[in-house]
């Protein structure tokens, strides 16, 4: 029987999952990493190559229509090799492949990339739950200590009184945009998917993003690839959970907040999206706090 | 409806559907208010005062769904009204830029009037 593909969304969570994991140290990359891929003896023995080396050879193959077949078992002895080597191999190897797996969809079929996810998906999402409540038990430590002037300076708008910010903004905007458009025109539609969640993250709340021309777009999009604006949703939730996850355990709680009100405005409440509960609970926590301290009229000042 | 925390009560007032809510609008409870705002959108009823006087705690999940429904109810002719919102409810949704999206007032009475 036939397996299906890895989906995109997958191999993006788990991509975001294992360098999630690298911050955490050895102990937790060995548990949740290491552990299921040597136990699924995808170990060894040692190859002629180096991973790294591996790693050149693959990507020349990428940009090789008669190469693609085979990228997928290069890329699971590039990971044996790997898993001979050290964690930092093994973290770029898996992030490698887990790439391949989103770039092309004659690699996502592959044998090896099937089992390569179930492999390490169990353990990754264990990790996943484990992650959460850790974010917020320090989401919520970092933002007890937040001074009242610092919150009030995440809560600020972005103002753009500099007239040369505000132009070097709008370039930035249409830039990225045109950058979409030809994308679009070319039919690359992974690089237009990266370069809208880019787009919608960064520019959403700004005053100088196109709500319309950008609906346009997504629904030209969908019509050309039924499920493509449910895919992008999926990796801009999955990226801001990143985003949010990584300010925490780098102590930016201003960046942490951002994002937790980039979630909300991108998705208004829309319940199908992924980390939506666990990003409640967080916001929960957040305006509990700013209660507690009194500082919700300051902080109306402020914007 | 009953969801977990939160309930919402219905009347009607001529072509004026009022929702009384009780309880806590977040991401566990919004789903199931969307969809009960979503069903009255469908049937026409576009013309919708939500009382918040019971309304305990909003989160963005809420606010996302009624801001939502607005655009909807607007390109309806219609609108979501939301009326005795209480200070830390109003603040969240200033906070978030919604009380710029929706109209609120102290008792149906006015909400109602408003509508004319």
């Amino acid at each position: 029987m036939n397996e299906l593909p890895v989906p995109t969304v997958v191999a993006t969570e788990l991509t975001r999952l294992i360098r999630l994991l690298a911050m955490t140290g050895k102990k937790a990359f060995h548990k949740y990493l290491f552990q299921p891929i040597s136990y699924a003896a995808w170990e060894g023995p040692k190859q002629k190559w180096s991973s790294r080396k591996y790693m050149e050879k693959i990507t020349e193959d990428l940009s090789e229509i008669s190469r693609l077949n085979t990228i997928a078992p290069h890329c699971k002895r590039m990971i044996c090799q790997a898993m001979t080597e050290n964690p930092s191999a093994l973290g770029d190897t898996c992030i490698f492949f887990l790439e391949a797996i989103q770039r092309e969809p004659i690699v996502s079929s592959s044998i090896e990339s099937i089992e390569f996810v179930k492999i390490i998906e169990p353990s990754l999402k264990e990790f996943r739950e484990i992650q959460a409540t850790r974010s917020e038990k320090l989401f919520e430590e970092g933002i007890e200590s937040f001074s009242p002037e610092e919150l009030q300076e995440v809560f600020k708008p972005v103002k753009l009184d500099n007239h040369l910010e505000k132009v070097h903004l709008d370039r930035e905007i249409l830039t990225l945009y045109q950058q979409i458009l030809a994308a679009s025109k070319s039919g690359n539609l992974q690089r237009c998917k990266k370069l809208l969640s880019t787009y919608i993250i960064r520019y959403k709340d700004q005053e100088s993003y196109s709500d319309d021309q950008v609906e346009k777009l997504l629904d030209a999009m969908e019509k050309r690839e039924p499920g493509f604006v449910e895919e992008l949703k999926n990796s801009m939730a999955i990226e801001i959970y990143y985003q949010l996850t990584k300010s925490i355990l780098e102590k930016n709680l201003k960046r942490s907040i951002i994002m937790i009100r980039k979630y909300a405005h991108i998705f208004e409440g829309d319940p199908s999206t992924p980390y939506f509960l666990e990003i409640d609970k967080m916001e929960r926590t957040l305006y509990k706090i700013i209660a507690e301290k009194g500082l919700m009229d300051d902080l109306k000042k402020s914007m | 409806m009953a969801a977990a925390n939160l309930t919402v009560k219905e009347l009607s007032q001529g072509n004026i559907t009022i929702l009384s809510l009780n309880g806590e609008l977040d991401a566990k409870t919004a789903p199931e208010f969307r969809a009960k705002l979503d069903a009255l959108a469908s049937a026409g009823k576009v013309k919708i005062i939500c009382d918040c006087k019971e309304l305990s705690y909003v989160a963005s999940a809420g606010i996302g769904v009624m801001n939502a429904v607005q655009k909807t109810l607007t390109s309806q002719s219609g609108e979501l009204i939301l009326i005795a919102v209480k200070k830390e409810i109003r603040d969240t949704m200033e906070l978030m830029y919604f009380t710029k999206k929706v109209r609120l007032f102290g008792s149906i009475d006015e909400a109602v009037s408003a509508f004319k």
